[in-house]
């Protein structure tokens, strides 16, 4: 691959020294005598080794999660299931109600009815650990980085507007 | 030129582990591998500058050590312990900070609401600004001004002055000079020399070698996804032309 560069003369370009910035001028001097890069210190601050202790405490201490596994699918689709189970819970024990003349019989719809809500809201739980978190993380992040782009134009420009005045602007220094 | 891994392995003050250290990290995106088996260790408190063309792995490499990709082999140890799929948010907590390509500000948020996102570490607002301002006090003019509408240098400035707020006990740095002039590099690449002399972990990852060079106190040149070479600036310096172009 050719990596010759041309002049504004037609000349060719010096070759620019690896590791320099493009956006000096050429011709600008900008090397000088080969640069010493000496180590910076030898030794590490008192302040820094009190702080490195903090941290490699902190690394101790650390919970390591293990990688997202089948379970946390296999209990997001448990919490569904629940959920569709105290329903339909629900709607048996009125069915068995209304089915009998028997108090007893009735009481154990009661029951049954009653059981059911703590068995959908524990579904609900589950399903809202496993699946909501998740995208209600991804939902954060998308909504950090939506943030951090330039702003686009308005999807919808009103009556009479310019489409071209609206377009996406680049921040200073980009 | 291939790379020993002993040389890989500065020890650290006392003989301690490397408070950084890969060990054989590979990662992919889908089927494309793009770091291969790398192995680099960062002693305490010192600075590193990992050098590489543009597509050497460099940036995956610091998502792989902040959490944010997952390496498909290999081990990230800290401070002697494997933390290989820690939550970054976790990472972060401890001290782990990572000042992104692209600086990554809130351009909707003034100056110092910016900075008092670091607050997520127990700092107080005012003990961040009396942390920052002294350092950049460019950026004490423009403690009200949104973000966003702030030249590119200053952008880099408000990203580092956020770092230095964390109290971070490693630094990870990319690309801190694109698209930057050569002076605002220099000026912020004094800033990161101030950083490094108190002591706190640098790993920084540069295009352009000789500014970079300057501040650490050891280098690498990465290229193709694999560490080519491991040394002193000045042994890295001497070898920058066949580390980037081959031979």
């Amino acid at each position: 691959m050719s990596m010759n560069s041309v002049n504004a003369d037609g000349q060719p370009a010096p070759a620019r020294p690896a590791g320099e910035p493009p956006t000096v001028p050429q011709g600008v001097p900008t090397a000088g005598p080969p640069p010493s890069f000496a180590p910076r210190h030898a030794a590490i601050p008192a302040a820094t080794q009190d702080r490195t202790r903090q941290f490699t405490a902190d690394v101790g201490a650390l919970k390591l999660r293990a990688p997202k596994s089948m379970l946390d699918t296999q209990l997001m689709w448990l919490g569904v299931g629940l959920m569709l189970v105290g329903i339909v819970m629900g709607i048996g024990a009125y069915f068995m109600s209304h089915g009998t003349t028997l108090i007893l019989t009735q009481n154990d719809a009661i029951t049954l009815g009653l059981s059911a809500i703590p068995v959908s809201l524990l579904g609900f739980a589950l399903f809202i650990r496993y699946s909501l978190s998740t995208f209600m993380r991804f939902w954060l992040a998308r909504l950090i980085a939506a943030q951090q782009t330039p702003q686009a134009a308005p999807a919808v420009a009103g009556p009479g507007t310019d489409a071209t005045a609206v377009l996406p602007t680049t921040p200073a220094g980009h | 030129m291939t790379l020993n891994v002993a040389d890989a392995r500065p020890a650290g003050p006392a003989g301690a582990p490397p408070l950084l250290e890969l060990r054989g990290i590979s990662a992919a995106y889908e089927q494309v591998e793009v770091l291969h088996k790398v192995d680099l260790a960062v002693p305490t408190g010192k600075v590193m500058a990992v050098l590489g063309p543009n597509g050497a792995g460099k940036t995956t490499m610091l998502k792989v050590i902040t959490g944010l990709h997952e390496p498909t082999g290999g081990d990230i140890f800290l401070a002697g312990r494997c933390v290989t799929g820690a939550a970054p948010v976790d990472l972060a907590r401890i001290g782990l900070c990572s000042i992104p390509e692209g600086r990554g500000v809130f351009p909707n948020l003034t100056v110092s609401e910016n900075l008092w996102m670091a607050t997520y570490r127990g700092v107080s607002r005012k003990e961040i600004e009396e942390k920052v301002f002294p350092i950049f006090p460019r950026l004490k003019e423009r403690r009200t001004q949104a973000a966003g509408t702030m030249s590119g240098g200053e952008q880099q400035m408000l990203a580092v002055a956020r770092a230095i707020a964390t109290n971070p006990a490693i630094i990870l740095l990319d690309e801190l000079s694109m698209g930057l002039a050569p002076l605002v590099v220099d000026q912020l690449y004094d800033v990161v020399g101030k950083i490094a002399e108190t002591g706190v972990t640098v790993l920084l990852v540069e295009q352009f070698a000789r500014t970079a060079l300057a501040v650490a106190d050891l280098a690498a040149v990465m290229s193709g996804g694999r560490i080519l070479q491991v040394g002193t600036p000045d042994e890295i310096a001497g070898d920058l032309h066949s580390a980037y172009l081959g031979g």
